[in-house]
């Protein structure tokens, strides 16, 4: 696996594309329309760090105006996405990412008490960044493991 | 990219709309006049058409003056030209003007009267869609409302609402019959007593149903605005527009938004009209799904069920209203339950457990059924005792046909039924928030326990009462019902201890 993460890579996007598709055929089918242009929208305007990707996908709602009430899901998680992605392979040796994989998948790994950790911080970070939009936090625990859930089918092939 | 195609196309889904409009605007005259032929032309009929008719003309020149609004041309004159160029504007018979607002959020709206029409773009807007092609989008968007009258199809109803609010706000104080509650007589003329309660819940299941007429027209024109829009633009072209609020900025956005602001912003949110972005995606991919939106006109039905059954049935005008009100207030209540997501979510916990949901709602109208069976039961036969809600309506209308007590039972399942099923709900959505834990997962099969138990405890009751050889009396229910409230507490706990074994056992890796 790649320890290396370039956003304009045409490989990652692809990755980030598929993860993002996988959470979505799930959450809001409806907008898988829309993947390919939220994630060139957050890669042309990328900001220094991936931590500081965030979406306000808000508008003014004038009746008979061009708006909508409710954020979309793609734009909430694409950054979300892409901030977990990149921190994995930053953070996870080789091997270590097999024993996350393996965490995220529901399985157990009795030498990967400190990956475990590490997940579920993780789990616990995009849970809150996904809290701080409108979402319920029954839904934002749902996205989370759905993130993960979709990220570690990715990298385990 | 934009086609040369001429603005000749039949507008989506104009006759329902039309329809709709039609209803508002005529339909509330024509109720006054059924309730009372007077006041279709008195003060309380009058009043909303002339003042709504009065703000509807006003508005736009208010809009522009507050809003310091200026010309586009003037701001950005290459911008106005690409406008004025486009097949969409050229094609329209009356064009509108294409104003500037000086402001940061991003809005584009539609705005006038039948003759002046008007676009208004913001700075905010102008930034945050800096692609040609996007802000074209989301103006061809804004034609697609001029050139299908939206401005006063739409527009003109919702003010003719909130001056028929206000005129019904003053015939609710003036129907209220407050000698009923506070032994004194109404303020403004002798009460009539329970037919003038009736009259006064009728006119507010009518505000509510009208509110819902408007909701449906408005969320109507914005699916057909956009089905209109990508018939001259591909789709992949115009839900950029969608996305392209996120590209630019946003934080800065987010900053500069006051206190005031964002309540103000969280008010809007919950009175919209709009349907969510996920709606018009929905919608612009599968326009079936707008089948969902009928359920708003659900209230129709109510009205027309409840009109035809008076007229065939030969019923007194009061009692005719109180079916109506009710029949309708029923149909609204389904509405409310099919339309809102948040709640539709609330009910079906997963998609996928269509079963056990289905399972556990019978459970809920089963138990809603009993209970009114039950209260029936208990009214009618309290006859020297305080008078019931049935006898309230038959000593109201004097009428004492023995063909009432079915229709009373009828009666009480449209009013009672929505919304003990709303309170069984919400009942047991507190006891899930209530007892969840990291790791309790809520299953379906245990709101469908917990919401058959109700239907078992009032069985128990008609049982108990067989037993007894006397009606049940409310201190034996208020001892009871806390008994069954601990039973479901019960099976939510050991639930809950068997989840979290569960959890332990996978943990292990056993």
């Amino acid at each position: 696996m790649n320890s290396q993460f370039y956003l304009s890579d045409q490989l990652t996007k692809e990755k980030i594309k598929k993860v993002c598709d996988g959470v979505l055929t799930d959450i809001a089918p409806e907008e898988l329309i829309l993947t390919d242009q939220v994630i060139e929208a957050f890669v042309t305007s990328l900001p220094e760090s991936t931590n500081e990707l965030d979406s306000a996908n808000e508008y003014v709602d004038t009746p008979l105006g061009f708006s909508g009430e409710v954020e979309l899901y793609t734009a909430i998680i694409v950054p979300i996405i892409i901030g977990v992605l990149s921190k994995i392979i930053a953070s996870f040796s080789d091997e270590n990412l097999k024993q996350a994989v393996n965490i995220i998948q529901g399985g157990k790994d009795k030498k990967g008490l400190e990956v475990e950790a590490k997940v579920d911080e993780l789990k616990k970070e995009i849970t809150i960044r996904l809290s701080n939009h409108r979402l319920t936090r029954k839904k934002a625990t749902t996205i989370t493991n759905r993130i993960l859930h979709v990220i570690a089918e990715e990298l385990s092939k | 990219m934009l086609s040369n195609q001429p603005l000749k196309d039949k507008i989506p889904y104009n006759l329902i709309t039309t329809f709709v409009f039609i209803g508002i605007v005529l339909g509330l005259p024509a109720f006054f006049y059924y309730l009372s032929p007077g006041w279709a032309f008195e003060p309380y009929g009058v009043i909303p058409l002339v003042f709504g008719s009065w703000v509807f003309l006003r508005e736009p020149y208010i809009q522009i003056k507050r809003r310091k609004m200026e010309v586009l041309s003037s701001k950005y004159p290459d911008l106005a030209n690409q406008i004025t160029a486009l097949s969409v504007y050229t094609n329209l018979r009356n064009r509108p003007i294409v104003m500037y607002i000086p402001a940061e959020l991003p809005e584009v709206f539609s705005f006038g009267t039948w003759r002046k029409k008007y676009i208004a773009i913001s700075e905010g807007a102008i930034n945050r869609w800096s692609d040609p092609a996007t802000i074209m989008s989301v103006i061809t968007h804004e034609i697609a409302h001029i050139a299908d009258g939206d401005i006063w199809k739409a527009g003109f109803p919702l003010y003719f609402m909130y001056w028929f609010f206000g005129a019904y706000i003053f015939i609710f104080l003036y129907t209220f019959p407050y000698s009923l509650f506070f032994k004194i007589f109404s303020p403004f003329r002798l009460s009539n007593g329970y037919p003038d309660l009736i009259t006064s819940f009728t006119l507010l299941i009518l505000n509510f149903a009208i509110l819902l007429a408007i909701r449906f027209l408005f969320r109507m024109k914005e699916y057909a605005a956009d089905a209109f829009s990508v018939k001259h633009i591909s789709m992949a072209d115009y839900v950029k527009a969608f996305v392209a609020p996120i590209a630019k900025n946003n934080s800065d956005y987010k900053k500069k938004r006051t206190a005031k602001e964002y309540f103000q912003n969280k008010i809007s949110r919950a009175l919209t009209f709009h349907p969510s972005i996920q709606a018009r995606l929905t919608a612009l991919q599968s326009p079936l799904y707008l089948i969902s939106e009928l359920p708003s006109l659900m209230f129709v039905v109510g009205i027309f069920a409840g009109i035809a059954s008076c007229y065939f049935l030969d019923l007194n005008k009061s009692f005719a209203l109180t079916l109506i009100s009710e029949i309708t207030f029923g149909f609204l209540s389904v509405a409310m339950l099919l339309n809102f997501q948040t709640l539709r979510e609330r009910l079906l916990i997963s998609r996928q457990n269509y079963i056990e949901n289905t399972f556990s709602l019978a459970n809920g109208v089963a138990f809603a059924f009993l209970v009114l069976v039950g209260v029936n039961n208990l009214l009618v036969n309290q006859k020297d005792g305080v008078y019931g809600f049935s006898m309230v309506i038959r000593q109201g209308v004097e009428l004492k046909d023995a063909l009432f007590s079915t229709f009373d039972v009828l009666l009480l399942i449209m009013i009672l039924a929505p919304i003990v099923i709303l309170i069984l709900i919400f009942a047991a959505w507190l006891i899930i928030n209530a007892c969840s834990v990291n790791g309790f997962t809520w299953k379906p099969i245990l709101l469908s326990s917990i919401s058959i138990i109700p239907a078992i405890s009032l069985l128990d009751f008609y049982i108990l009462q067989w037993w007894k050889g006397s009606i049940i009396t409310f201190s034996e229910i208020a001892f009871l019902l806390p008994a069954y409230l601990l039973w479901i507490l019960v099976v939510v706990l050991f639930w809950r201890l068997v989840s979290r074994r569960q959890r332990n056992v996978n943990a292990e890796g056993i």
